[in-house]
């Protein structure tokens, strides 16, 4: 039976240092695509890649197999790895990839930017023809429950994402921020996220740097700042109070011995420099500097951990709320399974009647469109009055045992519809979800 | 009368400490507000005290040790509430309550000797030192916040306290605000002090000490304007400015000649 598996690591299972050897980029994402689609018995492939995880979902006809296969693909013979790795089938992978978009599983609960990078994934997937209908239904579904969190929780209002975090630390150094300058290198959408929040919170001044000149003047516009040119980033952290690092680069944008002399030069105003990238754009020893304050990802994670245990109450409502999303999902996945024969039953007599009535017009020689229509309506209602009490048996059956019963294959055999399809079990409801009732 | 109205205002801090500690422990507006509202109420207590003693004997008692430390102790109160009511810090008067009461604890356990020089000179002397050490009494108490807070900042570990924490360049504004006031009537202190003990020519440890407290304070000072010093390494050197302080009035109060050493 085909079965959602999730593999992958994220911030809870892996440190930065393991999960920035490890990180895709958009090639490298491409790329685990598809070498997971190669993988037997692997139907439907999308990846999720954030600072913070990499995690390939899979639809396949052998769970564990596949899990044990995208294991192997993901560690490389890397026994660090190998260990960081986590692997979930069916239910389990399901409840996992809820809570991932309903920014539950998030450094941060509660941020905003995890939505947009899941949809990012599948969107990519897709283009890329490795997602189907399956993943599309899963995602589809989680979306909803991640829409449910947000606005049937606080547990959005208040510290909750890397922007805010990063607005609070700069305010805990500089206090009243308006006056103050910042500095953006890269275009990472967290970095952009926290740019606009600082420049919000008051920064009069917010320089765009980029490799691409021409990208750094499109980012600037959208964050409200200036662009600048690369070459200018020594003279740039020397005046800037806030930096804001999150590009893509491989190695330290900013080294120790740039920052040491921007230090000295500034003569040891204070300087908080934000890493948000991966792998990381600062190197780490710069904190060891005077009046100088490095924070990387993992380290805003401890400060959100306060924020979390403050919005405890907030995320269980929300663990709970996605659970029943998970529990609904799965319950409408079964029930459409039985209620694909009585869909099918619908169909094929909405269609008799469709054709009866048809022929009945066109023996009855010239009608008004009043009478046309007022044919038309009969038939279908007809049809509708004689399947009304086997419909609600059909569903009561559906609803009680969770799958096709003897009735739904009744059903498919007297009607001729087809009892294969119609009993089997699927991962994905067949029409869009419907808001629970909490 | 004199001394009801200190014991009350000593009261008034101590629970205004304990308001502030509480308020460390349990961020609750109600204790922040108690903690400030003791404390203007031991000030004016303190204030009535204070005009008391001067219409009673006039300016003496504050030229005296006791009086010098009681007039000290207010001063310090009032800078902390000027700074409070402009931009509120309760966690500084966590630190700030229980130096008062240090203060005034032993401006009633200090022998009440008359001076022996009287005059403008003198009453200038001890009137520079007085607002000197209070200034120099909160800039230690501002500065070792500062060192709490960037030792939190710089470990990326914000405790419960982080919150309830002002930002550390208000804090390092403040201190050296405070410490440039200090430092200017310190010199002016010890210039006084230069200018008598010349007339007695006496030279004891609690000037020796204050030159080297001045000495200290000139380096923070320099450093910063010359090569950018601040942060950690300028609030160490604040604390040990002012424990050498707290050691010239040790001095003080332990020399068997008070007169003698003016």
């Amino acid at each position: 039976m085909t079965s959602l598996v999730v593999v992958g690591l994220s911030h809870r299972t892996a440190p930065i240092a393991l999960r920035e050897q490890v990180a895709a980029g958009e090639s490298g994402a491409a790329e685990l695509v598809g070498a997971a689609r190669q993988i037997s018995g692997v139907r439907e492939v999308a990846i999720v890649a954030t600072c913070n995880r990499l995690e390939i979902y899979v639809v396949a006809d052998e769970p564990a197999a596949a899990a044990n296969d995208l294991r192997a693909l993901l560690a490389r013979d890397r026994e660090d790895v190998t260990r960081a790795l986590y692997a979930h089938t069916g239910e389990a992978a399901l409840r996992h990839f809820f809570r991932v978009a309903s920014a539950l599983d998030s450094m941060v609960v509660g941020e905003p930017q995890i939505t947009g990078q899941v949809k990012d994934g599948f969107r990519r997937a897709r283009e890329a023809g490795a997602s189907g209908s399956q993943l599309e239904r899963v995602l589809a579904r989680a979306l909803f429950a991640a829409k449910r969190v947000r606005g049937e929780t606080a547990l959005s209002e208040g510290l909750v994402s890397i922007a805010s975090v990063a607005v609070d630390l700069t305010r805990k150094i500089f206090g009243d921020l308006e006056g103050r300058t910042g500095l953006l290198v890269g275009a990472g959408e967290m970095g952009s996220a926290a740019a606009r929040a600082l420049k919000a919170a008051g920064v009069q001044r917010l320089w765009v740097v980029n490799r691409s000149y021409e990208r750094a003047q499109a980012l600037a516009a959208k964050v409200g700042g200036e662009p600048a040119q690369e070459s200018a980033l020594p003279a740039l952290i020397e005046v800037a109070d806030v930096a804001l690092c999150a590009t893509a680069a491989p190695g330290f944008v900013l080294g120790y011995d740039l920052v040491a002399a921007a230090a000295k030069a500034r003569r040891y105003r204070p300087l908080f420099l934000l890493d948000l990238a991966l792998p990381r754009d600062i190197d780490p020893r710069v904190n060891l500097l005077e009046n100088t304050y490095l924070y990387n990802i993992d380290d805003l994670d401890q400060v959100a951990a306060a924020g979390r245990n403050l919005r405890a109450d907030e995320a269980r409502k929300a663990e709970a709320l996605a659970a029943s999303e998970v529990a609904a999902f799965l319950r409408d996945a079964q029930v459409r399974a039985g209620a694909k024969v009585l869909a099918e039953l619908r169909a094929r007599a909405a269609e008799i009647a469709k054709h009866e009535a048809e022929r009945t017009l066109r023996h009855a020689g010239p009608l008004t469109e009043e009478q046309t229509a007022s044919i038309q309506a009969m038939a279908q209602a007809i049809v509708a009055k004689l399947l009304h009490a086997p419909a609600q048996a059909l569903r009561a059956e559906a609803e009680a045992l969770g799958e096709a019963g003897p009735l739904a294959e009744m059903a498919a055999r007297l009607f001729a519809l087809a009892p294969d399809d119609a009993q089997k079990p699927t991962l994905v409801p067949t029409s869009p979800p419907k808001k629970e009732v909490a | 009368m004199v001394v009801p109205f200190v014991h009350l205002s000593l009261l008034a801090y101590l629970a205004a400490g304990g308001c502030y500690l509480a308020w460390l422990l349990k961020p609750h507006d109600f204790s922040q507000r108690w903690g400030r509202r003791l404390l203007v109420s031991g000030a004016l207590v303190h204030l009535a005290a204070l005009v008391t003693e001067y219409t009673q004997s006039g300016a003496d008692p504050f030229w005296r040790p006791g009086g010098s430390l009681s007039l000290m102790a207010f001063l310090i109160v009032t800078g902390f509430l000027a700074l409070d009511f402009k931009r509120p810090i309760p966690v500084v008067g966590a630190f700030i309550s229980p130096l008062v009461v240090a203060v005034l604890v032993p401006a009633h356990l200090v022998p009440d000797r008359a001076s022996a020089v009287y005059g403008a000179g003198l009453v200038l002397h001890v009137g520079t030192a007085i607002l000197g050490t209070a200034a120099f009494a909160l800039s230690f108490g501002l500065s070792l916040l500062f060192l709490l807070v960037e030792r939190q900042v710089k470990a990326r570990r914000l405790g419960r306290l982080a919150a309830r924490l002002p930002s550390l360049e208000l804090v390092e504004r403040l201190a050296w605000r405070l410490t440039l006031a200090g430092f200017v009537f310190l010199s002016s202190t010890i210039a006084l002090g230069k200018f008598f003990a010349q007339r007695t020519g006496a030279l004891d440890l609690k000037t020796a000490l204050a030159y080297v407290a001045w000495f200290t304070y000139a380096v923070v000072i320099n450093a910063r304007l010359m090569a950018g010093w601040r942060g950690r390494r300028a609030a160490f050197l604040v604390l040990a400015g002012f424990l050498l302080i707290v050691g010239v009035y040790l001095g003080l109060y332990r020399s068997s000649a008070y007169g003698a050493i003016i």
